[in-house]
């Protein structure tokens, strides 16, 4: 059909040496930034105090989130943390001062920079020379025709590098087809090398630009302040109450699971006896 | 069953965060290998155009209902929140179209351009 409305064709030798070899290229490239990604990260260092800082605040969430224990047991244990957390006893460094220390000084916060600028390295420097490679070696002709209409806008986007004003815009140089493959790339990678890979492409990049402004804050020395964390924490878990919403009618649900429709008069009766 | 007796309970979701993730990742993985085969199989049949997308929306819907029978028409159980039929539905569509376009392009070239 495309063959018969516009009798061009096009040299298979550009199929063979253009086309496929720049697939190709970029499906190796992203399986080796996938591997070199792994290479390169390292787990973050942590110390055993920085861990238990950590570990009480969770625990205190849990409790807050997780209110199904008994209502003495949650209030024993709100009493505790409370306790705990206003006498600093989980704090990595009691008796630092309550100012934020300057990042740069800091080795852990040092360290997570490093780890996104090398992230960036790799994300930056294989994309940048496919593409010089590319418009330096396969500029200046036809690749291929996209099969979807495009608006005259893209013209000089697509086509760079041919000089004609009357071609059809959907006939386009290989400096698309990298963008296309950028692009839609991203679905063979995951069959390929699985989920949650590193091998690049758009999703990468919105995560990316997402992550950006969180990782710029805690560069600032805005996260590893536990001054202010616990401080915060203790407020919410003084406010935090009691409640077992989630055990509210479980007996109800049990019958219902194993009963059916048997016991649904009783599940009733219990559900009125209970309201 | 088909009528709550219960109304007072509030909903628990009792859904494990790795559990949805590997659901999240199995509809990543259909979609993507859907976005691929329809690719190829739009740009063998020679469509272009406006077919071509309507084609892949309706391979879409097809791969949504391939799912929504996987779950057993409860996707609800599968996603937090009541996001099932979202999720299910809508879920990864317009990444997959990008991957859809390669090899729609990609295979169209191949069969019918080159001679």
């Amino acid at each position: 059909m495309v063959s018969q409305d516009n009798a061009m064709y096009l040299d298979p030798a550009i199929r063979d040496w253009v086309l496929m070899p720049i697939m190709a290229a970029m499906i190796l490239v992203g399986i080796l930034r996938h591997f070199a990604t792994q290479l390169i990260n390292t787990m973050p260092k942590s110390t055993l105090k920085d861990i238990r800082q950590g570990c009480a605040l969770i625990r205190s969430r849990q409790l807050r989130f997780t209110t199904d224990i008994p209502e003495h047991a949650f209030e024993t244990r709100r009493q505790f943390l409370m306790d705990a957390f206003e006498k600093n006893e989980y704090m990595k460094n009691p008796d630092a001062a309550t100012s934020t220390p300057n990042p740069m000084q800091d080795p852990a916060a040092m360290a997570n920079m490093m780890e996104g600028l090398k992230k960036n390295m790799l994300m930056f420097v294989p994309q940048t020379i496919i593409m010089n490679w590319i418009t330096f070696f396969f500029s200046g002709f036809i690749l291929i025709k996209l099969p979807f209409p495009l608006t005259l806008r893209f013209k000089a986007m697509l086509q760079s590098g041919i000089e004609t004003r009357d071609m059809d815009v959907t006939w386009v140089s290989s400096l698309s087809w990298y963008f296309l493959n950028l692009m839609g790339l991203q679905s063979i990678f995951t069959i390929i090398l699985g989920e949650d890979n590193a091998a690049g492409g758009m999703r990468d990049m919105q995560s990316m630009q997402q992550m950006n402004p969180a990782m710029m804050a805690a560069g600032a020395g805005a996260s590893p302040d536990g001054h202010a964390l616990f401080k915060s924490e203790r407020e919410s878990l003084a406010i935090s109450q009691h409640t077992t919403l989630r055990l509210r009618g479980a007996e109800l649900r049990v019958l219902e699971l194993f009963g059916g429709g048997a016991h649904g008069a009783a599940a009733r009766r219990l559900n009125k006896k209970k309201v | 069953m088909q009528q709550q007796p219960i109304e007072e309970v509030p909903k628990y979701d009792p859904i494990s965060p790795a559990a949805m993730q590997t659901n999240m990742y199995i509809i990543l993985y259909a979609r993507s290998t859907l976005a691929a085969t329809a690719g190829a199989a739009a740009g063998i049949l020679g469509l272009t155009g406006t077919t071509g997308f309507v084609f892949f929306f309706a391979a879409s819907a097809v791969m949504s209902a391939a799912l929504v029978l996987r779950t057993g028409f409860n996707p609800n159980k599968y996603f937090p929140q009541n996001r099932g039929w979202m999720q299910i539905s809508t879920g990864e569509v317009v990444n997959s179209l990008f991957s859809y376009m390669l090899f729609w392009t990609l295979f169209s070239g191949l069969v019918h351009l080159f001679e």
